[in-house]
């Protein structure tokens, strides 16, 4: 089954509350982004998915 | 010619005993053939000693040492261990002046953000955690291989070499006034990390090591009081991105144990005004500053290993020369004490001629695989204590960061204490039970539980070290005194019933019993090494010589 695509509204919600929470962060970026990975990974039910989410970040990293 | 030591180890809470060299009679012409040869009289060594002695065989216990060893080393023994201890006749001492413990508390920022506490039940005789200075422990486990006639300690003597003969080993032995061989059937290697018997036979490690190194310290400090538990402080600002690990022993001794920062040697880390500075950084840091004494210290690093196999012939390896577990979760010598209580049953039975030597590969696949069980979840505790990669440090900050605020993730800190491996799978349980049929109780495979008879009276108290047949709610059944079970080292308990014959009777606890073990009615059969290998509903002895003959590899029990 395929998710329906996330609307541009909601995309454009997730990258400024990401964009903005990473400037509060300040040095700590990284750290902030290591949370929140771990919370959204421990609160997704299907593993598969966050694997997924995994996966399609690690790509294109050097880009 | 090996000379060790016989300046007493400095100390400044313990009084080191200098044992002397004691000439052999194989040293003056003497050839005679040993059934046992155990390298090596730590812990492991000693124990096994004992517990073949309980089976009534005979032993050479060689020690290169003069004297027990230095610093609290392994300092906290499992209940499970004490259990051991207890088969080996050794347990009183530890008892009496051991401390019990079953609290940890880890911290992060000056705040407790996980607290673990391992339930301790009224059944059971010994507390979850006894801690001890490992001298201590030697000493008893001495004081009683010193007690009994079937075991010789032979101190100042130092493995060489050994030649592997058809039925038996040849080993080269080195002592203070030359060299001397010695024959024996079987060699056990309980000579730790390492072993100069694994290094003979050119035997390799399977595993991880871990970069980290902690400093591991002793000290005297009786004013320090704080309460018997563990304490772990997740990077404090004297040791950023570190962590440190408190233990209170007995005598007015702590122990330290703390990582140290990226780039500092061991020769940096043990210098006394160094040594001097972190104490002085971790009293503050806990708030309590008071007068102590160094008595040890060393540098340790974290490895998750174990050898292959067990069993290399008529050679067979114990405790950490045959793996090396990390500290965290107490996994080094009480993991050790669980090879020495499946080694030595098996290994009597072997020398006694009742069994097939097969049964000492089961003493390898099933230590092995716990081994292999205990190095993943050390693993995973090393992984918090020691992150080894800059993922796993960053994870390690995400879920302390977490924990001031919302600890859902905490339970990573947990130590992961150890505790027995079940052997499910063993070869030796048994093939026609009603294990899948019992709803609750203790399963097929895992250690037996021990349960409070009344005032200081434990089931274990019962038991000596042979199989044991519990026989529960019978009034019916008489035991014929000819059947296989009273010719295979097994004592019989009646728990609740009247059985003719039986060796001991059991009234009280019954309801502990019913409640722990499951059955009203029916029979448990445990090992020796109290692993249950099979448990039905009815009473039934032929299941049980069924068993035993399995056991006995058919046809070979004398």
């Amino acid at each position: 089954m395929t998710r329906p695509a996330p609307t541009l509204a909601h995309l454009e919600q997730i990258n400024d509350t990401l964009a903005q929470a990473i400037d509060a962060a300040q040095g700590e970026s990284e750290l902030f982004l290591a949370k929140v990975a771990f919370y959204m990974g421990s609160r997704i039910e299907n593993q598969s998915l966050f694997e997924e989410a995994i996966s399609i970040a690690l790509k294109d990293l050097e880009g | 010619m090996h000379r060790p030591s016989t300046e007493k180890r400095s100390s400044v809470f313990y009084d080191y005993k200098v044992y002397p060299f004691c000439r052999p009679r194989e040293m003056d012409g003497d050839s005679a053939r040993h059934k046992v040869a155990i390298v090596g009289a730590g812990p492991v060594g000693l124990t096994t000693a004992l517990l073949l002695a309980k089976a009534g065989v005979p032993s050479v216990l060689i020690e290169s040492e003069a004297q027990v060893s230095h610093g609290s080393r392994a300092a906290a023994a499992t209940r499970r261990s004490m259990e051991v201890i207890q088969q080996a006749g050794a347990s009183e001492p530890f008892e009496r002046n051991g401390l019990g413990w079953n609290v940890g508390r880890s911290y992060f920022r000056g705040k407790e953000v996980f607290r673990m506490e391992i339930p301790d039940d009224e059944n059971d005789r010994f507390p979850p955690i006894l801690n001890n200075p490992q001298q201590y422990w030697e000493e008893y486990l001495v004081d009683a291989v010193e007690a009994q006639p079937l075991i010789n300690l032979r101190w100042q003597t130092k493995f060489v070499s050994a030649e592997t003969l058809d039925d038996g080993v040849r080993l080269q032995l080195d002592t203070p006034q030359g060299e001397y061989d010695l024959t024996t059937d079987w060699v056990v290697a309980a000579d730790g990390g390492h072993s100069a018997v694994r290094k003979h036979f050119g035997l390799r490690m399977q595993g991880d090591g871990y970069e980290g190194r902690f400093v591991i310290i002793d000290l005297k400090a009786p004013d320090f009081d704080f309460p018997t538990e563990r304490r772990c402080y997740f990077d404090p600002e004297w040791n950023p991105g570190n962590s440190v690990l408190m233990h209170r022993q007995p005598y007015g001794i702590w122990r330290m144990d703390y990582r140290l920062p990226d780039g500092e040697t061991a020769e940096m880390a043990l210098s006394p005004e160094r040594i001097a500075e972190r104490v002085r950084d971790l009293m503050q840091m806990v708030g309590k500053v008071v007068d102590w004494e160094l008595d040890w210290a060393t540098v340790y690093s974290a490895n998750t290993k174990t050898l292959p196999d067990y069993r290399n012939g008529r050679v067979l390896f114990a405790g950490d020369a045959a793996h090396l577990l990390p500290i965290f979760g107490i996994r080094g010598a009480n993991t050790g004490f669980q090879d020495a209580e499946n080694l030595a049953w098996k290994l009597a039975l072997v020398v006694k001629g009742r069994v097939g030597l097969e049964i000492l590969d089961t003493y390898s696949e099933e230590r092995v695989m716990a081994a292999r069980e205990i190095c993943e979840e050390a693993g995973k505790s090393t992984r918090m204590m020691d992150p080894p990669t800059h993922g796993f440090k960053l994870m390690r900050r995400a879920v302390l960061s977490f924990s001031l605020s919302d600890p859902f993730a905490s339970e990573l800190m947990h130590w992961r204490t150890s505790r027995p491996h079940e052997y499910l799978s063993s070869l030796l349980n048994a093939q026609d039970d009603d294990d899948d049929a019992i709803d609750g109780g203790i399963r097929k495979g895992a250690v037996a539980r021990n349960i409070k008879l009344g005032e200081n009276d434990f089931l274990f108290d019962r038991f000596s070290f042979g199989y044991h047949l519990l026989i529960v709610g019978d009034t019916s059944r008489l035991l014929d005194a000819d059947s296989l079970i009273h010719r295979a080292d097994l004592q019989v308990l009646s728990i609740g019933g009247d059985v003719k014959n039986s060796d001991v009777e059991i009234s009280t606890g019954l309801e502990a019993f019913k409640r722990i073990y499951g059955i009203e009615h029916g029979m448990y059969l445990l090992r020796p090494d109290l692993h249950i290998c099979g448990r039905w509903t009815k009473t039934d002895l032929s299941k049980v010589d069924a068993v035993l003959t399995q056991h006995m590899a058919k046809g070979t029990m004398q």
